[in-house]
């Protein structure tokens, strides 16, 4: 298993405050960043029957470490989300249905509009059931290995045999490589908050630990109030928002690209470093600005501590509008508050790599599953979506997007010196394929859920 | 106690969203002072407008803003308050609450009859509340440099500065004849 950050520091719990977390109650895959490498499969059911429905989750029960009881040897990880409509089959009272946030009750298809998911990334494009009312309990099980998953789902599957009322209707399975990359061959998943009272450092040291409310429903956040929490409390207290988005990758339109606008194989291999901000290897230009240095990318006590206001103001070396830097301006001038708008991201590959100098689309759906984490669906994952990823008006540069999960047909500025480089019209690289807003109750509002029928 | 507020809204069916003119989107909202607040109103606006002009301009930036104005009208009865950003307003109105301090916003709101008594114990939803009960989207809104942010015109001053420390090279307008050089040698004139 790689060495983490979390395993390195973990005798100097950056984290310890005043804020005393229930880890006993929260579900461990909310908080704790996923091993590597691992498998996993994310299977998506519609509830028919409310009883059968929460009799189901009651038995989940027993594969769901708390965040308190989480081993990096566990033979397994379960994490069980639903959606609005799913507490809906549930049978969850309606006073209680109306407390949750607007855009959760929406859901993530209503809202394509707002996120950028349009034309091919629309809602009426997405691989079914995805962005229907049809989806209601969706889980995410994680392993080592293949063979720990399918023992996982099987057992799960198996628990579902006498309750005809819950179907599965979408499955999904994802992994992790062994060199943590995804399709466009970047290692990911460097970037973790250090939360207060988690136990859990972050992966930059030189970023204050974040509220527990942030991430984690009735805890106070970082503007010093308790985050809107779902009522009852049994149900909203040690809950958190998910989001889950199903990415297509087009590997050979991000080839192409950069062959065609790079001056040999060296400058497409910086060309793709300036998009993202991190070389391939997951060494930050920031810290390694003209060439990879793979050790530095696999050193995770070095490879997220880096800022960029005193350094790099100008984006020299990480250009201003480059992935990364959207997704976590860290100290950088840009339009907002860094601290209310920080995520906790994930990602797991889907579907077969493209083969090292393939420069053809073969057809096959390849891309990642994202999911977010955080307490609030719209300060957190749709405002970074909407304000920091397909919009440039932040950064000083209206007319720019995130160039690497962007909506496309924009220029791309690159900081250079003597001459910036600037890149017109650059294709869409990621389409969305599907996805919802999900809600993670604690341990004890599952047992409450699957009780409500007394 | 802490008390539970609800979410920042980037924006829905039901957001006070202003005109846009370009990158630029205003804010417009009425209030009514309440009788007898006029004077200290003025004090309280003195100051957040001192606070804005002495604030430092990476703060102003992250805000997001291009103007703001208090305008006492009606016998000292009502108050505009007009702004405008480079952003919707809406998704940063808690960044503005956290950076700037609810309680330098207090200080002015509080003299408005619609400004709840609690306002101190919330978060940036009651001032996104409050402002939505009394905005008026503007029927018409025209921004001279509207496709520009203030980064990008601090970027056009700085690029104007250096074409002047050029020009003023004995052999400026020998360098600058180089075809390339046509557009700055355009500009060098004036």
């Amino acid at each position: 298993m790689t060495t983490t950050a979390s395993e390195i520091a973990r005798e100097q719990d950056s984290t310890a405050t005043g804020t005393t977390l229930e880890l006993h109650d929260l579900q461990s895959g909310i908080l704790h960043p996923r091993p590597s490498p691992y498998v996993g499969s994310y299977v998506v059911y519609r509830v028919d029957a409310a009883h059968d429905g929460r009799r189901f989750i009651g038995r989940l029960g027993r594969w769901i470490a708390s965040a308190a009881d989480w081993s990096a040897d566990a033979k397994a990880w379960l994490t069980a989300t639903l959606t609005y409509q799913g507490l809906r089959a549930l049978g969850v009272p309606q006073t209680s249905l109306d407390s949750f946030p607007e855009a959760f009750r929406d859901g993530m298809a209503a809202r394509a509009e707002l996120l950028g998911d349009t034309g091919d990334s629309a809602p009426a494009n997405w691989q079914p059931p995805l962005g229907t009312p049809e989806v209601h309990v969706a889980l995410a099980a994680i392993a080592p290995d293949a063979s720990r998953v399918s023992v996982l789902v099987g057992e799960i599957e198996k628990s579902r045999g006498d309750l005809p009322g819950v179907a599965e209707i979408w499955r999904q399975d994802c992994y992790a490589l062994p060199t943590e990359r995804e399709a466009f061959g970047f290692k990911d998943g460097i970037s973790h908050p250090a939360i207060e009272g988690s136990g859990i450092p972050g992966s930059n040291p030189q970023e204050q630990p974040f509220k527990a409310g942030e991430f984690v429903l009735g805890y106070l956040n970082e503007m010093g109030v308790l985050p809107p929490m779902p009522s009852p409390d049994v149900l909203g207290r040690n809950g958190t928002y998910v989001v889950f988005r199903k990415l297509h990758q087009d590997v050979a339109a991000f080839r192409q690209y950069l062959r065609a606008n790079a001056r040999d194989a060296a400058d497409e291999e910086l060309l793709a470093a300036k998009f993202v901000g991190r070389w391939r290897s997951g060494a930050p230009l920031s810290l390694s600005p003209d060439r990879d240095d793979p050790a530095l990318g696999a050193d995770a006590t070095r490879n997220n501590d880096f800022l960029y206001q005193d350094d790099d103001p100008r984006g020299l070396k990480c250009p201003i509008g480059s992935h990364i830097r959207r997704m976590n301006p860290r100290d950088a001038v840009v339009t907002g508050d860094v601290r209310l708008h920080r995520m906790i991201r994930r990602g797991t590959n889907y579907g077969p790599q493209m083969p090292i100098g393939v420069m053809e689309d073969d057809g096959a759906d390849r891309g990642l599953c994202f999911v977010f984490v955080g307490a609030s669906l719209t300060r957190q994952f749709e405002f970074v979506q909407t304000q920091w990823v397909n919009d440039g008006r932040a950064f000083g540069a209206p007319a720019e997007k995130d160039p690497l999960i962007g909506a496309g047909g924009c220029p791309f500025s690159i900081p250079t010196r003597p001459i910036r480089r600037r890149l017109q019209g650059l294709p869409r690289f990621v389409t969305t394929r599907g996805g919802e807003y999900c809600f993670a109750p604690s341990l004890s509002a599952l047992r409450w859920l699957s009780e409500l029928d007394s | 106690m802490a008390t539970i507020t609800a979410e920042t809204n980037v924006g829905t069916k039901k957001s006070g969203k202003g005109a846009n003119h370009g990158v630029v989107s205003e804010v417009s909202a009425y209030f009514h002072i309440k009788p007898g607040h006029t004077e200290a109103l003025r004090g309280a606006i003195d100051r957040f407008q001192a606070a804005l002009h002495q604030a430092p301009t990476e703060l102003i930036q992250r805000f997001g803003l291009q103007d703001m104005r208090h305008v006492i009208f009606d016998g000292g009865t009502r108050l505009n308050w007009a702004t405008s950003f480079e952003t919707d307003w809406e998704p940063y109105i808690d960044d503005s609450v956290r950076m700037f301090g609810i309680e330098k916003w207090h200080d002015w709101f509080q003299h408005c009859e619609e400004c709840p008594d609690n306002f101190l114990q919330l978060s940036g939803k009651p001032l996104r509340d409050f402002i939505q009960s009394g905005q008026v989207q503007a029927a018409g809104f025209f921004k001279t440099i509207s496709d520009k942010t203030i980064p990008e015109l601090r970027k056009a001053m700085r690029v104007e500065k250096a074409l002047d420390q050029v020009l003023e090279q004995p052999e400026a307008s020998t360098l600058l004849q180089h075809p390339a050089l046509r557009p700055l040698l355009e500009e060098a004139a004036d």
